[in-house]
């Protein structure tokens, strides 16, 4: 069993099969040795994402390996599984939590599943509901945003 | 709903990764980094060159205000950044396999990397391209080429906004079916050299603000409904070289003494108008003038007695005109003159001996005219051949007399020889027609000479492009049609016009194997000589002609 503690300092007990699915968790866990009894902090995560977090690696755990990645294959938004699509259920500041946690955790399932429910979340939006959710700060001057919008205009869906 | 934390860019890169084309185009606008992903994305060059594909199969109408926009925003293509440039230059590669006509529309809007390609054609044959011509984002252009073929297109107008394509050199408009006048917009194109509006329906009187077109050199408005007199203005244009104001209601030429300053002016074509001035005198003094065409107005008066003309003048056609007068004295200083034509006119007096000097002649039209005395006689030495390149004489309806010039049958190119209708007596020189033995000529005609003597050479007979025979009669026309149809056998080709007595081809047709076409001319008078003849053709062809076809003709 492996240890983790959260940025509030909970600590969780989980199996090593569910541990190892965090990257950042299996390297630190082989640095440092299978004797080691002390928790891993992981200062980024805080307790409630990390609980939802184990939930998922949890119900995953017994996911077969993935298969080698395609690169032909051309990447969409549309293939979750079901019971991926229930846990995402989630408010949005919380999914977007958990997004940046399975980045910092290295987590590539998780990640996926993340960007894949907000890229479904913002299609349709607009772009300053999009910037207001992502908290992106427009750094174009008015010219160059003003271009930008002028060469859309050419192609984008209206 | 903000979770207070900004995205880093590798997710952010995920997530719009994970967009398509369409939407994620959109997502540029995010920020600096979001346009940086979106550029380096390959998909995304193909998102744009489907968008344009797709556009430029689709019909090309401008069904709404938004499509019409979209034209418009073509133009900021041209401003985008190097993507898209590597975008346009694959588009160059590709650009076969598009509708040109429609691709390098839009090229030429967009980059000026591109109007090497489409420099030269801008524009669709397509009825609705004109709405698109607000022209806004047309700023780059150079050549406007457009034929509106679609007639059912009404009440289309030049757009006045041409007017602002301040690097324009050439405009064609021709066959459009454009109405209106001139915008006056129009007017301040300063670059313009090259402007065709020929074949439209412009009516207006003809634009005193031409001159503000101070680079002109070529104008063509002909077949339009130009009214008034040419201005002054015209004139003032120092470039200008070409001008067809052809098939217009033009009343008068420019000021008689303005003429001279157009000192650049090479080819006027002023053919079928309303001009009813006095011979333009000036307008033969300017040094480079090669064409002038005034034939069909009503000019009026003699040609002064020494008419001061350019040694470069190649083509002078004032047939159908009230000229009147003897022809000028000096006609041997238009030593280029290759085709001159006089007819339908009252021109008087002898046909000036200086003709034969003109040696480039080669087509030479008095007929109509009220011209006496001889054909002049020709030179045939070896260093003073004269008219080698004559292939057109026409003296008919005239009233001279005299022989025909013995060396008449010398010139070698001579195909059509039309002294019908004159008083000329004697005989036909012999060996017309031939050159060197081989039969060469397609017409002669030589009715209407009451003095005149026929008798063909057997070559003429065997000419194989003679298409008409006319004024022949007797004995001389016996000979004429026999060696004709011993000639024609099997050519198909031959019509016998101007028959003026059937006697002949009772005598005759036995002879005929094959009788194309048996073309009766406006000679034979009367229907009763007509059915007559008919009959005994008829009878005389009965069981040996394959077929032929009787036509009337006049």
């Amino acid at each position: 069993m492996v240890k983790i503690t959260s940025s509030d300092n909970q600590e969780f007990t989980i199996s090593k099969e569910i541990a190892n699915q965090s990257v950042l968790i299996k390297n630190m866990l082989e640095d440092v040795g299978e004797s080691d009894d002390q928790p891993i902090p992981l200062p980024n995560v805080s307790g409630a994402i990390l609980q939802k977090v184990i939930e998922y690696a949890t119900m995953h755990k017994d996911d077969p390996p993935p298969a080698p990645e395609d690169e032909t294959k051309l990447k969409t938004s549309e293939d979750i599984e079901e019971r991926d699509k229930e846990f995402m259920q989630l408010d949005q500041g919380t999914m977007f939590e958990i997004i940046l946690a399975a980045n910092y955790l290295d987590m590539k399932n998780l990640l996926d599943l993340g960007c894949k429910t907000v890229a479904n979340m913002i299609k349709g939006k607009s772009v300053e509901e999009v910037r207001k959710l992502f908290n992106i700060v427009n750094d174009f001057t008015p010219e160059e945003e003003e271009q930008i919008r002028k060469e859309n205009e050419w192609c984008e869906d209206r | 709903m903000s979770t207070g934390r900004s995205i880093p860019s590798e997710l952010l890169q995920i997530i719009l990764n994970l967009l398509n084309d369409s939407e994620v185009v959109r997502f540029r606008r995010l920020c600096r980094e979001a346009n940086v992903i979106v550029n380096t994305r390959a998909s995304f060059l193909n998102h744009f060159k489907a968008t344009l594909n797709q556009r430029w199969n689709a019909p090309f109408h401008p069904r709404t205000e938004t499509d019409r926009s979209n034209v418009i925003r073509a133009k900021h293509l041209e401003e985008l950044g190097c993507l898209e440039r590597q975008f346009l230059k694959q588009l160059k590669l590709d650009l076969p396999s598009f509708p040109l006509t429609r691709a390098s529309h839009w090229l030429c809007c967009w980059s000026k990397e591109l109007q090497d390609v489409a420099a030269e054609v801008v524009c669709a044959q397509h009825k609705n391209l004109f709405p698109y011509a607000s022209t806004e984002y047309l700023d780059t252009f150079q050549a406007v080429h457009c034929h509106m073929v679609d007639v059912n297109q009404n009440q289309a107008r030049i757009p006045a906004s041409l007017g602002s394509l301040v690097f324009l050199t050439t405009v064609d408009l021709s066959d459009s079916n454009l109405h209106g006048p001139i915008p006056l917009e129009f007017f301040g194109i300063k670059s313009l050299k090259h402007l065709d509006l020929s074949g439209n329906l412009l009516r207006q009187d003809f634009p005193v603000e031409i001159n503000r077109l101070a680079n002109l050199a070529h104008l063509n408005l002909s077949f339009n409904g130009f009214t008034g007199p040419l201005p002054s203005t015209l004139t003032e244009m120092r470039h200008l070289s070409y001008i067809n104001i052809s098939h217009n209601y033009i009343t008068s030429m420019p000021p008689i003494d303005t003429i001279k300053k157009m000192t650049r002016l090479h080819h006027i074509n002023l053919e079928h108008n309303l001009i009813d001035t006095p011979f333009p005198e000036t307008l033969f003094a300017l040094n480079g003038i090669h064409h002038i065409n005034l034939s069909q107005n009503r000019i009026t008066g003699p040609l002064p007695p020494r008419l001061h003309a350019s040694q470069n003048l190649h083509t002078l056609n004032l047939s159908h005109n009230r000229l009147s007068g003897p022809l000028p004295l000096n006609i041997r200083n238009w030593v280029k003159l290759t085709t001159l034509n006089l007819a339908s006119n009252t021109f008087d007096g002898r046909i000036p001996s200086d003709l034969r000097n003109l040696k480039h002649l080669h087509t030479i039209n008095l007929a109509r005219n009220k011209f006496r005395g001889p054909i002049p006689c020709l030179r045939n030495a070896v260093n003073q051949k004269q008219w080698q390149y004559l292939g057109m004489l026409d003296v008919s309806c005239n009233r001279l007399s005299g022989h025909l010039p013995v060396n008449l049958s010398k010139l070698p190119k001579l195909q059509t020889l039309n002294v019908s209708h004159n008083e000329f007596c004697g005989e036909v020189p012999k060996g017309l027609g031939e050159v060197k033995g081989q039969p060469f000529f397609h017409e002669f005609l030589c009715g209407g000479n009451k003095g005149l003597e026929v008798r063909l050479p057997k070559s003429l007979g065997t000419c194989k492009h003679l298409s008409s025979v006319c004024g022949l009669k007797g004995v001389s026309y016996i000979m004429c049609i026999e060696c004709q149809f011993h000639g024609m056998a099997g050519t198909r080709r031959s019509v016998v016009r101007g028959i003026e007595e059937g006697e002949w081809v009772r005598r005759n047709c036995g002879e005929f194997r094959e009788v194309v076409k048996l073309e009766a001319k406006k000679i034979i008078e009367g229907e009763e000589k007509l059915r007559k003849m008919k009959q005994k053709i008829r009878d005389g062809l009965k069981g040996k002609a394959s077929m032929y076809e009787w036509n009337k003709a006049g």
